[in-house]
């Protein structure tokens, strides 16, 4: 199956939007004061993640892969891949507390980081699914008293992340 | 805290002199009207189309899946011009060795993450056209060349206005694995029983279409930007194996020779049935799929003014039907899908055929053709005339996830409603997505809340599209933006446009005017080629509201709705008791903050002269400024006595006057809806038009006047415009939950029907 990703992916059809496909993913990230942490929700088309699993991980439908321990974990560790957060080159600790998937055909994902200082520069690769789909976005809010968002696309993957003016 | 004023005020906004530009006329955006398109957005009194018309042979060969083809096509002029040439579009040649789709798509060294990526890169798929002939009616050879996905036919002579041309063109080409190669259609092969099912479309030479906007609409297909095509008249030869069903756009007039006798029956018995009856039921679907037949069978349909033929063959086909009446016209609904696609198939998607259509008709134009079909072809949607394939599969156990429903119901609601966006309104797909997948979008959602009350509709509610117009504006496009260069098409042509429909229909027009002038716009164009002015000029035209600064910020430009409160005064009016008054000054004086000097000073300095001398303090020194004294009375009644009685009401009133000064941050103008609430908890609702910005588009305050005291402020309380920011919606502020404070987590691992099977297998143990 895995032969004919390339393919796959460059004749994918405006009407397959329209059906599933979504092409896109959006994250809050919020500081706990009280725990150091982040608290951080990604929000996926199911659809793309399925796709993905499918040709990148296994071809198998992500509800009975969730059913597997063994290959459920697969599922969290693409997340992480596309998410990583990193302060002094050091990679910091995320951990997926649980997901929901919602009728509306989105899968949120819930993590929390390990404790960080909010004022170093933190910076924020995500590249979630660009591997397999070109057309990829993100957005990431950052909340508290204000709210700042940035973009992460093929050529634009990590952003500097500002947590001081929120 | 409350402020008194003692002068009356008109209402007002805030004016700083800036120079209009949200509310600007389109005049430079728009084309000017002319003969063919005029100014009200209708066609003009010398609008034309030309007309293509074919006759076709085509067969499936089943153990090859190759698909070849002979066309007749009859062209006719109907345009003023002569034209020395004809185009057509080889759609299929996207999947050429030369295909542009594959030189122009971009790509980074890191996503080449194993050996794997590498080796598709070179994977090779003979796929494109292969023209063997194109002939004029005598069989004489006709002059042709191919530019990638577009073939141009010279002719010997130019084709006359008002004058026709037959020729006939000779193809074939290897029909792509839809489940390897991907693309809108080809065919799904089920390896447990080894079948194949196909999903046919864009599989033959199609005329492009040439008319007053861009003479020959020529751009080359690249994958995204859809077709663009002229109405005509088919009729089709199909030769499949003879245990294929076939589904396919028209009428098929050759029932006595495909169908056997019980299926003819229950065809008939289902032309009349107002729910779905079984022509051909799982159980002979799958006798079938065992006892493969080596002969063929040839069935025959016809389609009258219809852009575009498909069709969908398999000997995997369950089959049902049912009546769905349209106005005076009785719609044969259908569904074609394999035993895979139950239990869902069976129970919902002619169902949804059928409400689809009758939902559209509601708010469009009546559905005027004979059948609607909706085939199952794995995890895609894709629409043609009176045809759609469409997604959504069980899980091999039989049982599936709340999230397959919706999606499959989605994916049907919208593919069956593209009859009416494209395929009857028929806009330039190639040139304009937003024209049929936005529009129908906005009825899909319309229509799925007709469906369910409160359907789980993934596009349309303002609130959805939130996250998207949110953040850097470098990476949006305009809706106004040609198909191929679109950033995020999904949101961009899909959810915006259909957001903007809504937030049109609920919020700026209303439901009735909007309702009726989007019906003007359907019927002005239905079976014909609108372009974007026409839609934007008939909303305008059927309603009378100005709505240029409405596309001009939704269509043509990229900034977010993002109002903000940016602060809140409270007065109350001055009473002009003295007694009232000096009292309420008092209270402000003796409250008020003091000075660090003063404080200090209390200890620090033992005594004062002036507390030592009891000589020093004169009148003002002793005077309590205070205190009231008869000649406040006199003014107080003197100025009482000049009120008229309605002055006199008001003043007695006891109104609270709130300033509420308003930010547009996010740049794109909307209208507000500002919720107070009140402190026995009671609310009142305030609409204001986005006209309020047009002398300044960056601030606005607003007077309020209520008969009691406000507690709480909320913009756009029912979620009606689209705000990308609401921690700036509230007064006194308000903290937003997070998405992750929302949530909880889920323990079951498998959908809740499995839940369910789980817990009845728990009780029988």
């Amino acid at each position: 199956m895995r032969v004919f990703l390339v393919l796959i992916f460059l004749f994918y059809s405006s009407a397959e939007i329209a059906a599933h496909a979504y092409y896109f993913s959006f994250a809050e990230i919020q500081y706990n004061q009280q725990t150091a942490c982040l608290e951080i929700s990604i929000k996926v088309a199911s659809h793309d993640l399925e796709d993905y699993f499918r040709k990148k991980v296994v071809d198998m439908s992500l509800e009975k892969a969730r059913r597997i321990d063994s290959i459920s974990t697969k599922i969290n560790q693409l997340i992480l891949a596309g998410f990583v957060i990193k302060q002094d080159n050091q990679t910091i600790e995320l951990t997926i507390q649980g997901y929901e998937n919602t009728p509306d055909g989105f899968t949120y994902f819930y993590l929390t980081s390990a404790p960080l200082f909010k004022e170093k520069e933190t910076f924020l690769t995500y590249d979630l699914f660009m591997d397999l789909y070109p057309e990829q976005q993100q957005k990431v809010t950052l909340l508290g008293k204000k709210m700042a968002t940035y973009q992460f696309m093929l050529f634009q993957r990590e952003q500097l992340l500002n947590f001081n003016e929120l | 805290m409350r402020s008194t004023f003692t002068i009356l005020f008109a209402v007002s906004t805030f004016f700083t002199g800036n120079t209009q530009k949200k509310f600007a006329q389109l005049d430079i955006e728009l084309p000017t009207p002319n003969s063919y398109r005029n100014a009200a957005g209708a066609p003009g009194h010398a609008y034309y189309q030309q007309q293509a018309d074919y006759k076709m042979n085509i067969t499936i060969d089943d153990n090859t899946q190759i698909l070849s083809g002979t066309e007749t096509i009859t062209y006719t002029n109907n345009s003023p011009d002569q034209l020395a040439y004809l185009w057509l579009q080889l759609d299929q040649n996207i999947y050429a060795e030369n295909s542009d789709t594959k030189i122009i798509e971009v790509e980074k060294m890191e996503d080449f993450k194993s050996i794997s990526d590498i080796e598709n890169k070179f994977f090779k798929y003979d796929g494109g056209f292969k023209v063997e002939s194109i002939t004029n009616t005598q069989g004489v050879k006709m002059k042709y060349a191919i530019n990638k996905t577009m073939m141009r036919i010279d002719l010997d002579k130019p084709l006359a206005s008002k004058s026709s041309i037959s020729f006939q063109v000779k193809w074939w080409y290897n029909i792509n694995d839809r489940m390897k190669v991907g693309g809108r259609s080809g065919y799904e092969y089920f390896e447990k029983d080894k079948n194949y099912l196909y999903t046919i479309a864009q599989y033959f030479p199609r005329m492009c279409v040439y008319n007053d906007v861009t003479g020959w609409q020529n751009k080359q297909f690249l994958g995204r930007g859809e077709f663009t095509l002229p109405f005509g008249n088919y009729e089709v030869a199909i030769t499949v194996p003879s245990d294929h069903l076939v589904g396919a756009t028209g009428i098929l007039s050759n029932a006595n020779a495909v169908l056997n006798e019980e299926q003819r029956k229950r065809l008939a018995l289902a032309k009349v049935a107002d729910s779905p009856v079984i022509i051909v039921s799982q159980e002979e679907a799958i006798k079938a799929e065992n006892n493969p037949s080596t002969k063929n069978k040839t069935w025959l349909f016809k389609a009258t003014n219809v852009r575009d033929f498909a069709f969908a063959s398999s000997r995997k086909f369950i089959w049902d039907a049912q009546n769905a009446k349209v106005g005076n016209n009785n719609v044969l609904c259908m569904s074609y899908y394999p035993k895979e696609g139950n239990p869902l198939w069976e129970k919902y998607s002619t169902k949804l055929v059928a409400h689809t259509i009758k939902t559209y008709s509601k708010y469009t134009v009546d559905y005027t053709y004979p059948v609607a079909i909706s085939v199952h072809s794995k995890s895609i949607g894709m629409e043609y005339p009176m045809i759609c394939f469409n997604g959504g599969r069980p899980e091999e156990d039989g049982t599936y996830s709340e999230e397959t429903k919706y999606g499959m119901w989605g994916v049907i609601i919208h593919e069956v409603g593209h009859n009416f966006f494209p395929m009857i309104i028929n806009s330039d797909e190639r040139q304009w997505t937003w024209m049929d997948e936005g529009l129908n979008t906005f009825v899909q959602y319309l229509t799925e809340q007709e469906w369910e009350r409160g359907y789980p509709s993934r596009r349309g509610p303002a609130y959805l599209i939130a996250d998207y117009m949110r953040g850097d504006q470098k990476f949006i496009s305009p809706t106004m933006t040609n198909s191929e260069s679109i950033n995020q098409f999904g949101n961009n042509a899909y959810g915006k446009p259909a957001t903007a429909l809504n937030i049109l229909r609920e919020t700026v027009m209303g439901r009735e005017l909007f309702d009726f002038a989007f019906k003007t716009y359907c019927e002005r164009w239905k079976f014909k080629h609108p372009s974007p002015a026409d839609f934007f000029r008939s909303m305008e035209d059927a309603s009378a509201v100005d709505l240029d600064w409405f596309w001009r910020g939704w269509f043509y430009e990229t900034q977010p709705v993002d109002i903000a409160i940016n602060r809140v005064k409270w007065f109350q009016l001055n009473t002009q008791n003295p007694t009232t008054e000096k009292a309420f000054l008092k209270e402000l004086n003796t409250n008020k903050d003091s000075f660090i000097g003063d404080e200090l000073n209390k200890t620090s300095i033992a005594e004062t002269i002036n507390e030592k001398d009891k000589n020093i303090d004169d009148f003002y020194a002793k005077r309590d400024k205070y205190a009231v004294d008869a000649l406040d009375k006199k003014d107080y009644d003197a100025f009482i006595s000049k009120l008229s009685p309605s002055e006199l009401a008001i003043f007695n009133a006891n109104y609270q006057y709130y300033e509420v000064v308003l930010d547009n941050i996010g740049g794109l103008v909307s209208p507000l809806i500002i919720e107070f609430t009140f402190g026995d908890n009671s609310t009142k609702l305030v609409r204001i038009p986005a006209e309020v910005w047009r002398l300044n588009e960056k601030q606005v305050t607003k007077i309020f006047i209520f008969d009691k005291e406000v507690t709480t402020i909320r913009l756009d309380p029912f979620l009606e415009t689209a705000d990308v920011d609401f921690s700036n919606n509230s007064w006194p502020e308000e903290k937003q939950v997070s998405r992750y404070q929302m949530y909880q987590q889920q323990r079951f691992k498998g959908n809740l029907m499995q839940r369910e099977i789980e817990v009845d297998r728990l009780k029988k143990n």
